[in-house]
C-alpha cells in the first residue's frame, strides 16, 4: 500500500501538490485583504494583596495575586449581568437589549478581550506577579478604548460593591449580636437586684443582716451565686460583641480605602491612533490553508491509489498468473514526441534491420 | 500454390527484397543500422540515447521462462487491447531467438491486419503480406521478408484498401500456419487485441503457446482477466508486463527498500 501510494504520489506530482500549493496561495491573499483594520487599548493594573489588613480571604498562597484578579474578571466576563455593565458604559449599549445582540457581545468580548499577566502578554518580562494587563481589540479605536475603560470600571465597581456589601453583612450581624447580649446583660441585672430585693426583705423581718458577712451570705446562696455569675457571662458577652462589632467596622472602612491599593490601574486606557496588525491571524491563514491543502492531497492520493485497477506489477496481477518477465520503459527524452510511438520497438528490433530515429529528429 | 518447406531452397525470390543500408528514409528522421552492426550497444554511439539496458537477456529469459527452446512451435503474441506492445515482445522474442539459435529458422508473422507496422518499421512494401496469401493465394514463401539475421524472416500484414470478410477465419489460415511450422522451426504470431477483434481468439488455437502482453498502469485487471479467459488454460505460457516504470526516485526505492 505504500509503495502504491508513493507511485501515485510521484505519477502525479503534478496534481497531487495542486492543493497545498494552491490553496495557500488563493486563500492567503484573500484573507490579507479581507482582514479588517483593528484598533487595540491595553490598561495595565498593579495587583497586590491586602498585606495591611489582618484577614484571611481564603486565596491560595500559591497563586499570584494577577493570576487570581484575572481569573476572576475572566469568569466575570462570561456573565451576562456583567458584561451587560460593561456595555451599559459603552456606545455598544443598544445590544445589550436583545438576545441577539448579547450573543453577539458575548461572542465580541471571548474573541477580542485578552486578560493576563505582563508575562503572558509581552515577551520582555519573564514573571509578573503584580501586573496584569488588559487588552482589548476593536473594530474602531472608540469601541475599544469604549471596552477596555468600561471593563476597568466595572470591575472596580463590582469589587468595591462586593466589599461594601461583605462589610455591610457583618457589621450588621455584629450589631445585631451586641444587641442581644445587651439586652441578656439588663435582664441578668434585673433578676439579680429582684432577687437581692426579695432576700433584704426575709432578712429584715429576722435581724439586721451584718454588711460585712454579705459576701459570705452570697457563697451561701447558691441562687444568687447563679445569678451573679449569669450577669458577669452577660457583661462578657457585651464586651466580646461590641469588641467585634469595631473590629468588623474598622475591616470595612480599611478594605474600602484600601481597594484602590490592590487594584491600581497604573496605564490608564488610550485611545488608539494606528490600527494594530493581526499576525498571528495572517500567520495562521496560510497555515489552515495549507493543512486543508494537505487534507485534500491525502484524500486525492487515496483516491488515485483506489481507483487505479490498472496492473503495474506483478503483485497487482490475480492469483495464478504467471510473469514471464517485464520490459521496462524505453526513457526516450532526446526524441521528439512524434517519432516516440514505436521506438522501442524499432530499438528492439534494431539487429534484424528496423530504423532507428535520429537522437534529436535530426535531420 | 508452391511452397517450398526452406525458404532458402526456394530460390533467391524472398532474399531478393532490397534492405537499404544506412537509409535515412520517411522524412529523414529515421536512421537504419549498419547489417554488421547486429548489437544494440554498437548502435549507441550512433544515436545517443538507443542503448535498451539488458534488451537480449530479458528477452532471452522470457522465452526460456515460456518454454521455447529447441522444439518447433508456433508461439502466439496477444494482448487484451490495442497498443499494449505485442509487436514489441514479438519483435523482441523474434530478433532474440534468432540471434541464440542461429541454426533455427525463425519467422515473424503480423496478423494484425488493421494496424500493419512491421512493413514500417522494417522500411518495406507492405505487399506481398499475409493479406495477399490468405485473398490473392500468394505463395507464402515470397511474402515472407530477410532481415539483417539471416536465420530471421518477417511476414508483414499486407496492404489492402478494404480487408473482404474475415480472412483470418478461413481455412486457408490453418493451412498456412502448417506451411510455416514446415518451414520455420519457430513461428510467432503478432495476433490482433484479443477483446477488439475476436479473430485472435481462433488464431490462439492455432498456436502451441500464447503469451500475453500487459501495458503497465494501463491494462485494466478486469480486462485483462477477461482476455486471459479466451485462451485455453494449456497453452497459456503467461504475461509479460510492457512498460514498466516506477515513478518513485531511485534514491528513495533504495531508502524505503522498495
Amino acid at each position: 500500500m505504500f509503495r502504491k501510494l508513493l507511485e501515485a504520489f510521484f505519477r502525479h506530482k503534478l496534481l497531487v501538490l495542486l492543493p497545498p500549493l494552491l490553496i495557500p496561495g488563493i486563500v492567503t491573499p484573500i484573507a490579507m485583504l479581507n482582514l479588517p483594520p483593528v484598533y487595540e487599548t491595553t490598561v495595565s493594573v498593579w495587583i497586590d494583596r491586602p498585606a495591611y489588613l489582618n484577614t484571611r480571604d481564603g486565596s491560595n498562597a500559591w497563586v499570584s495575586a494577577v493570576q487570581t484578579q484575572s481569573g476572576r474578571l475572566s469568569e466575570l466576563l462570561r456573565t451576562r449581568a456583567f458584561l451587560t455593565d460593561v456595555v451599559q458604559r459603552t456606545s455598544l449599549a443598544p445590544l445589550a437589549g436583545s438576545a441577539a445582540g448579547q450573543t453577539r457581545l458575548a461572542d465580541l468580548v471571548a474573541r477580542d478581550v485578552t486578560i493576563g499577566s505582563a508575562a503572558s502578554a509581552t515577551s520582555a518580562a519573564a514573571t509578573s506577579d503584580h501586573l496584569l494587563v488588559i487588552r482589548v481589540q476593536g473594530a474602531t479605536a472608540q469601541i475599544s478604548y469604549e471596552l477596555c475603560k468600561a471593563i476597568v470600571d466595572a470591575y472596580q465597581e463590582k469589587t468595591a460593591a462586593d466589599q461594601a456589601d461583605q462589610a455591610s453583612v457583618a457589621v450588621d450581624f455584629y450589631t445585631s449580636r451586641l444587641q442581644d447580649s445587651q439586652q441578656q446583660l439588663t435582664k441578668a441585672g434585673q433578676e439579680l437586684r429582684r432577687y437581692a430585693a426579695i432576700v433584704q426583705a426575709n432578712s429584715a423581718d429576722q435581724a439586721q443582716p451584718d454588711t460585712s458577712t454579705g459576701l459570705s451570705v452570697a457563697m451561701l446562696d447558691p441562687k444568687l451565686a447563679t445569678l451573679q455569675s449569669n450577669l458577669q457571662a452577660a457583661q462578657l458577652d457585651v464586651h466580646n460583641a461590641q469588641a467585634a462589632l469595631n473590629q468588623a467596622q474598622q475591616d470595612s472602612m480599611m478594605s474600602e480605602q484600601g481597594q484602590q491599593y490592590g487594584f491600581q490601574v497604573l496605564d490608564a486606557p488610550q485611545l488608539a491612533t494606528t490600527a494594530t496588525p493581526q499576525i498571528k491571524k495572517i500567520i495562521i491563514y496560510p497555515i489552515a490553508a495549507l493543512v486543508v491543502g494537505l487534507g485534500l492531497t491525502g484524500m486525492l492520493l487515496v483516491l488515485l491509489v483506489a481507483s487505479d485497477r490498472s496492473v503495474r506489477s506483478e503483485q497487482d496481477l490475480a492469483p495464478g498468473l504467471r510473469v514471464l518477465g517485464t520490459v521496462p520503459m524505453l526513457q526516450l527524452k532526446r526524441v521528439p514526441k512524434k517519432l516516440r510511438t514505436g521506438a522501442t520497438r524499432r530499438a528492439i528490433g534494431a539487429p534484424a534491420g528496423m530504423a532507428l530515429p535520429l537522437p534529436g529528429g535530426a535531420k | 500454390m508452391s511452397i517450398s518447406a526452406d525458404p532458402r531452397a526456394d530460390g533467391a525470390a524472398p532474399l531478393q527484397h532490397d534492405v537499404p543500408d544506412n537509409d535515412i528514409s520517411a522524412g529523414g528522421a529515421w536512421l537504419r543500422p549498419n547489417p554488421s552492426g547486429r548489437e544494440l550497444a554498437n548502435l549507441s554511439d550512433a544515436t545517443g540515447e538507443w542503448v535498451f539496458p539488458s534488451g537480449d537477456e530479458l528477452f532471452r529469459g522470457i522465452y526460456t521462462r515460456a518454454g521455447t527452446g529447441f522444439a518447433a512451435e508456433v508461439l502466439a503474441v496477444c494482448s487484451a487491447l490495442a497498443g499494449e506492445g505485442k509487436t514489441t515482445v514479438g519483435v523482441g522474442l523474434a530478433v532474440t531467438i534468432a540471434q541464440d539459435f542461429p541454426d533455427r529458422r525463425v519467422l515473424l508473422v503480423e496478423t494484425d491486419l488493421r494496424r500493419p507496422v512491421l512493413a514500417e518499421d522494417f522500411g518495406i512494401d507492405s505487399s506481398p503480406g499475409l493479406l495477399d496469401c490468405l485473398v490473392n493465394r500468394e505463395p507464402l514463401l515470397s511474402a515472407c521478408r530477410p532481415t539483417f539475421l539471416e536465420n530471421l524472416h518477417i511476414l508483414p500484414a499486407g496492404e489492402s484498401e478494404s480487408i473482404p470478410g474475415r480472412p483470418l477465419r478461413s481455412s486457408h489460415m490453418a493451412a498456412i500456419v502448417d506451411t510455416m511450422r514446415q518451414s520455420y522451426d519457430v513461428v510467432i504470431l503478432d495476433l490482433p487485441a484479443i477483446l477488439a477483434n475476436s479473430d485472435a481468439i481462433l488464431l490462439t488455437d492455432l498456436a502451441d503457446g500464447v503469451i500475453c502482453v500487459v501495458r503497465a498502469g494501463i491494462t485494466p485487471m478486469g480486462l485483462l482477466n477477461r482476455a486471459v479467459e479466451h485462451i485455453e488454460p494449456g497453452k497459456m505460457r503467461g504475461l509479460v508486463i510492457n512498460g514498466s516504470d516506477s515513478a518513485i526516485p531511485g534514491w528513495l526505492r533504495r531508502l524505503a527498500g522498495i
